[in-house]
């Protein structure tokens, strides 16, 4: 009995209140697309395995897009587009209340 | 054992079989394959279980009628101290899908010849339970997911339930249905309780629930995208699925990949290993009632997991593999914090060992509950930490050693008794010497590439994979298709494995200790069902 109390007394309390550090370095998050750089070759769009990249006409141009909902962050995408136009970023908290946000950006 | 006394040992294990072998030959370099006349399966694989020993490793049907007009059922057996496979293939008539059922004499085919009606249509004659397994009662009898001529786009109506779970009678007998939906956080199975009073006199368990059919949508993908359908069969045994599907295409392309992938895969199975095993740990004392067991135990693991995260970006380690090697690296720095976290990790996690291992309660529900005896265990072919924990010395990092393994010191850790204090001491025991092999991996671990390319596949090789994921033994068996496509994926998990044995172990036990039971076993239904 006295080693548990003991055992919680030493450990405190662990949980932690928002907003929390940011995720690893290398932690696989949100996908970011510079429509600069992209050249619209759609190597990536072959290679996703969850269909989560599309072109879209936006403005009048053609554009890669992404389901943030799709995607299951494996990197695929970055690690083949020879522009590196898309990159991944450690950002986690992709929650939202708009569910349009979380479909194309 | 050089390579020449082990293919006399193969060919004399294969002597007795004399005329009823059709042709034999050499699959990958730890595998031979016989091909046997339907009627002759239940002596040919009686004979291979009980006079030579070997363990049924896994069964598959495939439907190969666009190859050779047949369907194909493959038997593969596990000699564990010759470090080899024997496949039994044996082709059915598309007219005539029927088999002789070896399930009473190996119980451990139970499943799988019920699965290959359900899925393929093809019946095991003599089977002593004719219900379907995997798609319960409400679906169509004539209609074979596997089939080639199935599509999966198509809707299927569902038929009236033909009732599929164990009635029980009996005056002073209560049945007590529980599940398939349960209070708490976990996946889906229907349990029926026979007791008397609050003694369980017999369990039957439904599962399934989740099938997906996930063999079914990998069937045509492009191997390097059925990756990711393996990563995700289990969520907490990810990496292993993921590794065993990688090592099954690999051996098809006949491919090894550099030394230094081989010790990262090992050195992330047993980051899963550790993780796995500490929460389950603490999630066990849940089973008594012991809040302190299951938070120290979630803390622990959540360290550990944000260790994954540091290290491999997914706290679940998804994403680490490719077909070929590993998909990132590892720094010194990585590695040296990994063992300073590792060595917090190992004092915490010995001090909450010894809380727990000397509590009265916990130590009072846990021995000689649930016990799982050897014979159970061999008979069902058990394994992972409820095999080594009723005496059953199976480890596959140690009988067909992949990855670094075969380089690498992997202790076996055995209890005898088979009950839940078993089942627990074999997990803690484990978390130990994880730990150990982790500190031997970064001392060896070379330096080099960690990937390699791989080589094209000829169309309909197949190959297997394995891993010991921290639930058990997981194996992938694979045919490769045009294209380096996907023809048939069997996913064999340790759950599946595992689960016919845990109903046996209930009953003479209070209704209250199932939950116990269970989580000692530590089972997922999702792995299992697909
Ligand atoms: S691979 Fe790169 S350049 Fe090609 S479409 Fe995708 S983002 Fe654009
Ligand atoms: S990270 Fe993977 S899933 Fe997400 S868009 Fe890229 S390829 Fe597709």
């Amino acid at each position: 009995m006295f080693e548990i109390l003991r055992k919680i007394w030493r450990t405190g309390t662990v949980t932690r209140r928002q907003p929390l550090p940011p995720a690893a370095a290398k932690y696989r998050g949100k996908i970011v697309i510079d429509p600069e750089r992209c050249n619209g070759c759609l190597e990536c769009i072959g290679i996703c395995p969850s269909g989560a990249l599309r072109t879209n006409c936006i403005q009048g141009k053609e554009q890669l897009v992404i389901s943030h909902e799709k995607c299951i962050f494996c990197g695929s995408c970055a690690d083949n587009c020879a522009e590196q136009a898309i990159k991944l970023t450690n950002q986690c908290y992709l929650a939202t209340r708009n569910k349009q946000e979380a479909q194309e950006r | 054992m050089n390579q020449l006394s082990k293919k006399q040992l193969v060919a004399r294990l294969l002597q007795s079989f004399g005329k009823k072998m059709l042709s034999s030959r050499p699959v990958q370099e730890h595998e031979t394959e016989l091909v046997i006349d339907k009627a002759d399966l239940p002596e040919v694989c009686r004979t291979l279980v009980q006079e030579k020993k070997g363990r049924l490793f896994t069964m598959v049907g495939n439907d190969e009628r666009e190859l050779s007009g047949h369907f194909a059922l493959y038997y593969v057996f596990a000699f564990d101290q010759l470090q080899h496979l024997i496949t039994v293939k044996t082709l059915l008539e598309e007219a005539d899908p029927v088999f002789p059922s070896i399930s009473a004499q190996i119980p451990a085919a139970n499943w799988y010849e019920r699965e290959v009606k359900d899925l393929l249509g093809l019946r095991a004659l003599g089977h002593p339970d004719r219900r379907p397994l995997i798609l319960h009662g409400d679906w169509p009898e004539d209609q074979y997911p596997l089939r080639k001529d199935f599509s999966a786009a198509l809707p299927v109506s569902r038929q009236p339930d033909r009732g599929t779970s164990m009635q029980y009678s009996g005056r002073d007998v209560t049945e007590i249905p529980v599940g398939p939906i349960h209070a708490g956080i976990i996946e889906p199975g229907h349990f029926r309780f026979g007791a008397v009073g609050d003694t369980v006199l017999h369990l039957d368990a439904k599962l399934f629930y989740t099938h997906r059919g996930l063999e079914k949508s990998a069937e045509g993908l492009p191997l390097t995208k059925a990756l990711f359908t393996a990563e995700r069969i289990c969520g907490v045994c990810a990496l292993s699925h993921a590794v065993a599907f990688a090592q099954a295409v690999e051996a098809a392309a006949q491919l090894t990949p550099p030394p230094r992938a081989l010790y990262l895969r090992s050195l992330f199975l047993e980051l899963e290993r550790l993780y796995n095993h500490i929460g389950d740990l603490g999630n066990l004392c849940a089973g008594f009632g012991f809040a302190v067991g299951v938070s120290h135990g979630s803390r622990l693991r959540e360290q550990l997991q944000q260790l994954n995260e540091e290290l491999a970006g997914h706290r679940y380690l998804r994403g680490v593999i490719q077909l070929g090697g590993l998909r990132l690296d590892v720094t010194p720095a990585e590695l040296s914090r990994l063992l300073t976290v590792l060595e917090q990790v190992e004092a915490d996690f010995d001090e909450l060992m010894d809380i727990i291992l000397s509590h009265d309660i916990a130590l009072d529900r846990m021995a000689t509950t649930g016990v799982l005896s050897l014979q159970q265990a061999n008979d069902l072919e058990v394994v992972g930490v409820a095999a080594r924990a009723s005496g059953r010395a199976v480890d596959i990092r140690r009988s067909h050693p992949y990855a670094a393994y075969g380089q690498l010191d992997v202790p076996l850790v055995q209890y005898t008794q088979g009950d839940v204090l078993a089942r627990f001491k074999v997990r803690a025991e484990e978390v130990k010497t994880s730990l150990q092999i982790i500190r031997q991996i970064v001392c060896q671990i070379p330096a080099g590439a960690i990937w390699a390319p791989v080589p094209e596949i000829q169309p309909y090789t197949r190959a297997m994979g394995w891993a010991e994921s921290p639930r058990g033994e997981v194996c992938h068996w694979l045919m490769v298709g045009p294209e380096q496509t996907v023809f048939r994926y069997r996913i064999r998990s340790a759950a599946y494995s595992n689960w016919p044995a845990v109903p046996l172990t209930v009953p003479g036990n209070i209704v209250p200790d199932f939950p116990l039971i269970n989580k000692s076993f530590e089972l997922c239904y999702s792995c299992c069902d697909r």
